[in-house]
């Protein structure tokens, strides 16, 4: 869900704009060849016409244009920070026509099937759903136990085939201490200086 | 010597005498800086929503740009504030938006069902004028479909 939710602050913001769009001939006149019937000027949302919506917003096809836009375009998302798509889901087929003018008299002689289909023509997913768990934990855990025991199996075959340094050895350490000793290392607070050289033992 | 330290103390008191004079002002423009055109501005932020919603010529873009920034604030509409939008949606005909507003304040309410079922009983009467089901009655409180996100596509 963070995918959503770092577009908030941005589209709050952008949100509080445009109540329409605006086609101007300075900014994009150039890119309407000069035969199109198309004019420019400035359309309510409710009121575009289906080649001004396929010249400037081809991604949405027969689709209205119903509230602010999260950015720059106008764009479907389901987040429950920001509960009201720009666009509705489902497309302007004769169906959703239908429907959507049976809707215009009283709510309650539409039946339960009608009013979900009402929902599911302008938004593609319920609260319910955009919430619900995904089981994604399950594959993060696989994933960790595949690594953890991946190494455990390179540790034992680390351990077991894998000669330890000479340093490790306890002889070899008794050494290191004699010769430094021997080279009276540290007299004054280091080494040398706890060792007793005449009666050759440590000091008490 | 002391010519100059007159001099320098006149200029000095000058220079705040201006900073004092100035000081109301710049608080003033600042507050009119961040008037956004939304509601919050009277201090009633819910009588503001309610003027809002009752406006004779509220359109579905208004509702929804309205609804969009409410979700945004630390703050839970209240009955009469329901009551205002479901008559908006009444009137702009959309059944959807109004469920899908129901969902939103049901969502604002978060684990707090009480307050939520206060809410829902507060607009008990409009719903029933209305004819709009409550999130629990579509059978919106659990997932009804799986549909695969789209970033797993």
């Amino acid at each position: 869900m963070l995918r959503g939710r770092n577009l908030v602050a941005f589209s709050r913001m952008a949100a509080i704009q445009q109540r329409a769009i605006c086609l101007s001939a300075a900014t994009k006149g150039s890119v309407i060849p000069a035969d199109a019937s198309i004019d420019l000027k400035t359309y309510e949302h409710d009121n575009i016409p289906q080649a001004v919506k396929d010249q400037y917003y081809p991604h949405l096809g027969n689709r209205d244009i119903v509230g602010p836009s999260y950015g720059t375009s106008y764009d479907y998302l389901d987040c429950p920070d920001l509960p009201m798509p720009a666009v509705r889901w489902g497309a302007n087929t004769p169906e959703v026509l239908q429907l959507r003018e049976k809707e215009t008299g009283d709510w309650k002689n539409l039946s339960l099937e009608e009013k979900k289909q009402l929902y599911r023509n302008s938004y593609r997913q319920t609260f319910a759903e955009i919430e619900a768990p995904t089981g994604e934990w399950k594959r993060i855990l696989y994933i960790f136990c595949y690594i953890t025991a991946a190494a455990t199996v390179y540790l034992i075959y680390y351990a077991n085939t894998v000669p330890r340094p000479s340093t490790l050895n306890k002889d070899h350490q008794q050494e290191m201490v004699a010769t430094m000793l021997m080279r009276n290392n540290g007299p004054i607070t280091g080494l040398a200086s706890k060792y007793d050289f005449e009666n050759n033992q440590w000091k008490k | 010597m002391l010519r100059s330290v007159l001099a320098r103390g006149a200029s000095v008191a000058r220079a705040t005498s201006r900073c004092q004079s100035l000081k109301p002002a710049t608080v003033m423009s600042t507050s009119q800086a961040y008037n956004s055109g939304l509601p919050t501005e009277t201090g009633d932020t819910s009588k503001d929503f309610i003027a809002q919603f009752s406006r004779p010529n509220v359109s579905g873009y208004d509702i929804r740009n309205l609804v969009q920034y409410m979700q945004g604030l630390d703050y839970v509409p209240e009955s009469a504030v329901i009551d205002s939008m479901l008559r908006a949606c009444r009137q702009v005909n959309d059944y959807a938006l109004a469920i899908r507003i129901l969902e939103a304040v049901r969502w604002k309410c978060g684990g707090n069902t009480q307050l939520y079922q206060d809410l829902m009983n507060g607009v008990k009467a409009t719903r029933e004028e209305l004819g709009v089901l409550t999130v629990e009655e579509m059978g919106y409180d659990q997932p009804e479909l799986y549909l695969k996100d789209v970033d797993d596509m």
